[in-house]
């Protein structure tokens, strides 16, 4: 080449690179110089066959001009340990509020104190029957609102929430018409106390579907909104019905009614505002009138449902399990021995002392909060800084974050439960508890330490998809409790039942660590395939 | 004659060149009866041409926006419960992974063996007929498979974690597409050597049914393009460049003869070994009798620029924004109608930006997607193309067509379809692009006369019924009827 073409070549070469830095080969080099205007004819007039030779003569010569122009990301709004953690919190006291305001709805301590059994009976039934019936759907139902909000595929959500209400209200009429046939024919419950039930299993189990959007999208104003107004419509309901001359059990049911028809009527006005409220997705004010986002669809070509259903067994499955597994031990504690095996009573020394453990979740919940809130992200850095031949660094890191993650939930659970075990007797008697609840809340106080183990992983494994597993071992754990129960109750009386939950709680929370564990040996695997 | 017409991204589903033309192609040969499969990004897209009678049946294949490929492909709950039960680790082991292992191996060297490209393929398409494609594509077996391909590699083994999942998640993607089965057919058209086309190599090894692709742009050429801009490590730049080049590769081979819409097209063709007998340019037509001078209220004030495109990053639209400033500064009255639209939101406010710095805001307009684009040229006295990458294209060909005077960017087979009957520039030069305005706008005479010369050349090469007829020998030629 002599010079003149040299000096010709390097020119191109420095405008090239202003274009791609490092052309990686010969193809990307030539397409660089045609989006530069270069043809085969310049090509020829510095001495090359056409625009390929060229092209690899430029590649050769950019790399002194070759620049690494930093990867500019937008900045990450990070939020900071703290505020997470206050987040947690406010997202317990949603819950928390929510869980009294189910309590008053007749699990336990309202309903249980001063109230004839059948119809603490009947609105027990009511209660566990509709948090179980929609348990799985709701699960099921946040799976898929997650996955199509990430896509921005607003009308799909739409879709599946539709869906997800029909399939439920089937499932909750379905239920609620056995559970009705049920109580009368086999329980023994009067017809209108039986009503009463179907009632309350009609209105839990409503309200829990209407209120997936909130809780699949981490809506936490709304939910202590809802909450809120439930529990000051349900105490201002209780006052006035009382003042008007209304006996105590009406009180208690209507105001128990009322603000559940509250709590639904806000979740029902929230699904419609997050989910089915039309607003243009994903524009901004700048947008151009002539930008016709293309990715986004604007119309819904449902997937077959078979398709959507089959994948997500496993969702119905967790989710409805999760409650059978949760009530299993305070039903068999209904079990009224020698009334035949179906002759349930109300058992309120025993729902007072387990239910009351169960607020321990409250702080060990907010503990994990800011933990879990940013293990996707971390899972991306981790990654990120981690060679995929050679991923070590990877599953430590994700080792790392697990441990951690146990170490805070069961040293939260522990210092929590050790307080309220040495507090046990004045918590449980304000409650309206008698010296038996104070005993099966203590015991029932480890079972919770356990259980919330189950939770911390079940949570964990879920950010790589393995929810099927997680209902695996509630499945056996349910069916466990129940057995245990029966077992526990037949040789030493009712109150041993929460030994039942004690050792599947135990189970759970070794059998999931155990699984965790499994899980993190192949981090990268399990990394991969959560798609 | 039954034709498998393999499209992606376009027709029936998209509005656009391509699509115009697989529409003037599929109504032009009524004689056949085609089964279109187009595969698009998400399944929630709509059928926006009206499809004529012979068109026996279109299957959509989303490769995004589903999780199970059940969910928008033909399936059975039966079936799918079937599948899973048969794709254990040892199924996998056995029956997929060496396919998939030689695919991965060919697919990250360029496909230097492209038939060894396609028999793998189409193993793992057999497999996928019985077996379950989600369980295969998330095991274990092959998420191991692909690491030790992977450290076998010196310059894939740099690959972090984060990116190495991403690109066996995006590999899944595009191999959702050996789950569809191919319908018997006598010839088998693929619009694009991308993985649509793999339809027809699979055709092609289970029925010997022969291959004819059609090439508008540069499948591997665009990619590429497309690729400059991704925020991608070299070492997964440098994989989906291969990938990419071995489809096109496979795609060139299979096909018994490949139909480039210009000769500057062939060029590509060439360099990957494609035959030169095997090649036959056969150029894009348009309607005369729709797109032809109109005399327009309003119209023909001698000032006016229309530019018929997409406001994108390969139309180089900015391009024509900093050339109306030059073109300003010379005749202050100018102005210039924009009509398409934008699917890249950033690159679209760029422009809007842009245009409000060199305060064109009464200037340029951006009039957005039209229907009529017949009356669109004919509201400018001359029409524009400022892109940096070109096929052969329908907005030249329908401006020429039109009878005005173009100014365009010498990319692509602008050259070959413009001949002299326009003004041609450089790409990426404003100022070149500026200067070639201000002569035509400034010039009635000129403009006149190579609008003119546009028409002229549209009718005697460029019409519609021109290219259906080459379409219609090489189907009879290649698929065997008439």
């Amino acid at each position: 080449m002599i010079a003149a073409d040299a000096l010709a070549l390097d020119a191109v070469a420095r405008t090239a690179s202003e274009i791609e830095p490092r052309p990686k080969d010969r193809l990307e080099a030539t397409v660089v110089l045609e989006a530069l205007g270069y043809k085969d004819e310049d090509a020829r007039a510095l001495g090359f066959a056409d625009l390929f030779e060229l092209a690899d003569a430029v590649r050769d010569a950019a790399r002194p001009y070759a620049w690494d122009e930093p990867t500019s990301e937008a900045p990450r709004r990070r939020e900071h340990g703290f505020t997470l953690y206050l987040v947690g919190m406010f997202y317990n006291i949603g819950w928390v509020i929510m869980l009294v305001a189910l309590f008053m709805g007749g699990q336990s301590l309202w309903a249980a104190a001063n109230m004839p059994v059948a119809v603490s009976t009947a609105i027990g039934l009511g209660v566990v029957l509709g948090l179980a019936s929609t348990g799985g759907v709701q699960q099921f139902a946040a799976w898929k609102l997650i996955y199509y909000r990430s896509q921005g595929n607003a009308p799909l959500a739409r879709f599946v929430m539709r869906r997800s209400l029909l399939w439920g209200s089937a499932v909750l009429v379905g239920v609620a018409l056995v559970a009705g046939a049920l109580e009368v024919g086999v329980v023994g419950l009067p017809a209108p106390l039986a009503a009463l039930s179907v009632g309350f299993l009609l209105l839990i189990g409503a309200y829990r579907l209407a209120m997936t959007p909130v809780f699949a999208l981490k809506k936490f104003v709304a939910l202590i909104l809802a909450s809120v107004l439930a529990l000051v419509t349900m105490f201002v309901a209780f006052r006035v019905l009382g003042m008007a001359g209304l006996d105590r059990v009406g009180a208690v049911v209507a105001s128990q009614v009322s603000g559940l028809a509250v709590l639904l009527g806000t979740s029902v006005l929230f699904m419609r505002s997050f989910v089915f409220a039309e607003r243009k997705e994903g524009s901004r004010s700048d947008d151009p009138p002539f930008y016709a986002r293309r990715d986004l669809p604007t119309v819904v070509h449902p997937p077959r449902f078979w398709a959507l259903a089959y994948d997500g067994v496993p969702y119905l499955v967790y989710g409805t399990m999760y409650f059978v597994f949760l009530f299993g031990d305070r039903l068999v504690s209904w079990f009224s021995p020698g009334l035949g095996p179906l002759a349930l009573n109300y058992n309120s020394t025993y729902q007072i002392g387990v239910d009351l453990a169960l607020l321990l979740l409250v702080p060990i919940t907010a503990i994990k909060f800011p933990l879990l809130y940013r293990l996707s992200e971390y899972l991306e850095a981790a990654s990120r800084a981690s060679s995929a031949v050679h991923p070590q660094s990877f599953g430590q890191g994700v080792a790392r974050f697990h441990d951690g993650l146990l170490v805070r939930v069961v040293a939260a659970s522990v210092l929590s439960a050790a307080v309220a075990f040495a507090f046990a007797d004045g918590i449980v008697r304000f409650a309206g508890g008698d010296a038996q609840s104070v005993a099966i809340y203590r015991v029932a106080l480890v079972g919770v330490v356990l259980f919330s183990i189950f939770l911390a992983n079940a949570v964990f494994a879920m950010a790589f998809r393995r929810i099927r597993a997680m209902a695996v071992l509630l499945v056996v754990a349910a069916g466990a409790n129940y057995l245990l129960g029966v077992a526990f109750a037949q040789a030493f009386g009712p109150p041993a039942v929460v030994f039942g939950f004690l050792l599947t709680a135990a189970f759970l929370g070794g059998a999931s660590s155990a699984y965790v564990r499994h899980l993190r040996r192949s981090a990268h695997y399990a990394y991969y395939a959560a798609f | 004659m039954r034709v498998l017409f393999l499209v992606s991204g376009v027709y029936p589903h998209y509005m656009g060149g391509v699509s115009t033309w697989a529409d003037q192609l599929v109504r032009g040969l009524p004689e056949h009866d085609f089964h279109i499969v187009s595969v698009v990004s998400n399944p929630h897209v709509e059928v926006r041409y009206p499809l004529p009678p012979n068109v026996k049946g279109l299957t959509t294949v989303p490769l995004w926006g589903s999780e199970r490929p059940e969910e928008y492909l033909p399936g059975s709950l039966r079936g799918t419960v079937l599948r899973v039960a048969r794709t254990a680790g040892s199924a996998i082991q056995g029956g997929f992974l060496p396919a998939f292992e030689t695919f991965l191996r060919e697919a990250a060297r360029g496909a230097p063996h492209p038939e060894v490209l396609g028999e793998a393929l189409y193993a793992m398409h057999v497999f996928l007929r019985d077996h379950d494609f989600q369980a295969a594509v998330r095991s274990r077996a092959l998420w191991e498979t692909y690491r030790a391909l992977l450290s076998e590699d010196p310059l894939l083994s740099n690959l972090d974690l984060y990116e190495a999942v991403n690109l066996m998640r995006t590999l899944a993607r595009y191999l959702r597409i050996l789950v569809v089965r191919p319908p018997k057919a006598d010839l088998a058209h693929a619009a694009i050597a991308s993985v649509a086309g793999l339809v027809g190599v699979m055709a092609h090894l289970e029925h010997g049914t022969p291959n004819l692709l059609t090439e508008h742009g540069i499948y591997i050429r665009e990619r590429l393009l497309d690729l400059l801009n991704q925020p991608l490590s070299a070492p997964a730049k440098v994989f989906w460049q291969n990938f990419h080049a071995s489809l096109a590769r496979l795609n060139y081979h299979v096909a018994e003869r490949v139909v480039p819409v210009c000769t500057f097209n062939s060029r590509w063709e060439a360099h990957f070994g494609v035959p030169e007998d095997k090649v036959q340019v056969v150029h894009n037509g348009v309607d005369g009798s729709k797109f032809r001078p109109m005399a327009l209220p309003g119209a023909g004030d001698g000032r006016t620029v229309v530019a018929v495109i997409r406001v994108d990053r390969l139309k180089d639209t900015m391009n024509l924004i900093q050339a109306m400033a030059l073109v300003r500064a010379a005749r202050p009255d100018a102005r210039c109608l924009v009509f398409g639209p934008s699917s890249d939101a950033e690159y679209a406010r760029l422009c809007v930006r842009e245009r409000a710095r060199l305060g064109l805001e009464s200037s340029v307009e951006f009039r957005g997607f039209t229907r009529e684009p017949e009356i669109a040229y004919n509201l400018g006295d001359v029409v524009v193309m400022s892109s940096i990458s070109e096929g052969f294209p329908f907005a030249l060909l329908e401006g020429m067509a039109s009878g005005k005077a173009i100014v365009s960017t010498d990319v692509g087979g602008v050259a070959e379809a413009l001949g002299d009957a326009g003004v041609l520039v450089p790409p990426r030069q404003p100022k070149a692009l500026a200067d070639g305005i201000v002569r035509l706008l400034a010039d009635p005479a000129l403009r006149g006369e190579l609008g003119r010369r546009a028409r002229e050349r549209v009718l005697a090469r460029y019409q519609v019924g021109r290219f259906v007829d080459a379409y219609r020998s090489v189907y009879a030629e290649i698929g065997g009827a008439g």
